[in-house]
């Protein structure tokens, strides 16, 4: 009997099944931010502005990034199953969408919040 | 918004005393405050219970609890349950059925059913089904951690 069709025994179940794995935050670095994306609780509401005032003064605060501030290209994405040339990728949700139609869906109307981890 | 409370807190066995802010949840307070970094963090809204530990041996999600309302509460982690040299039944269990792959949700799968083999230690297959939906799990489908909290009842890991 060789190894093809037998079970493999994981060499990395027992540290997960320990609770000692290392996953993306459990990284804890010098001068780490930690951010936090804020959604529209609207879905397809119109964005106007965002006011990001109250959020700065709030302790720890390092900066507040709004869809104005960050350059995003233009994210196609398929809404037909049979492509044609041009017609099937629509640039939905992404940003630039944003500031040119001025809609908002609920995942494009965010601002974001680096902070410090124990603000 | 900043005022800590004094909080007095069993985690697996030890006492803790914590100054912690009212709206840091138990889930960051374990992880962050008491370095318990085996309770995962999913979704944050008590969708996924990957956050999932025990409060005075009930299964809760400790994303959607402050950790000053586990004020002179006993709570069971994933770390209580064993080592990766001294697996305990239930962990043993999971690696021998491959009820995981990437171990995200494993911990609270693990915290979740410990407390379900302890109040139903010879559970049917029915039971065990109806239990484990309460968690996500986007790696094995399922069938593996089936067959292993089925083996780890067999075995006797609940009594």
């Amino acid at each position: 009997m060789g190894y093809v069709g037998s079970r493999m025994r994981r060499l990395e179940d027992p540290r997960l099944l320990a609770g000692v794995g290392h996953f993306a935050d459990d990284e804890q670095r010098p001068g780490q931010l930690w951010m936090r994306v804020v959604r529209s609780p609207v879905a397809h509401a119109v964005l106007g502005t965002v006011d990001v005032g109250d959020a700065l003064k709030l302790s720890g605060v390092r900066t507040v990034l709004t869809d104005a501030d960050i350059s995003v290209p233009p994210i196609p994405v398929r809404v037909s199953p049979t492509p044609s040339e041009g017609h099937s990728l629509k640039n939905w949700l992404t940003a630039p969408r944003v500031s040119q139609s001025r809609r908002a869906s609920s995942t494009t109307c965010c601002h974001l919040l680096a902070r410090r981890p124990r603000s | 918004v900043t005022d800590d409370h004094w909080i007095r807190i069993t985690v697996n066995g030890t006492e803790h005393e914590l100054a912690i802010e009212p709206r840091r949840t138990l889930a960051d307070m374990l992880r962050h405050d008491l370095a318990l970094t085996g309770t995962h963090v999913g979704c944050e809204h008590g969708i996924c219970g990957a956050c999932t530990v025990l409060v005075d041996g009930l299964p809760a999600r400790s994303c959607l609890m402050f950790g000053v309302q586990a004020d002179g509460r006993s709570v069971e982690t994933v770390e209580a349950l064993g080592t990766p040299d001294a697996l305990g039944p239930l962990q043993q269990a999971f690696t021998d059925h491959h009820g995981l792959q990437c171990g995200f949700c494993t911990p609270g799968f693990l915290m979740l059913v410990t407390a379900f083999l302890r109040e139903t230690p010879s559970p049917s297959d029915d039971e065990i089904r109806e239990v484990v939906a309460s968690n996500l799990c986007r790696c094995t489908g399922y069938q593996g951690i089936l067959r292993a909290v089925r083996a780890a009842a067999d075995a006797g890991a609940g009594s």
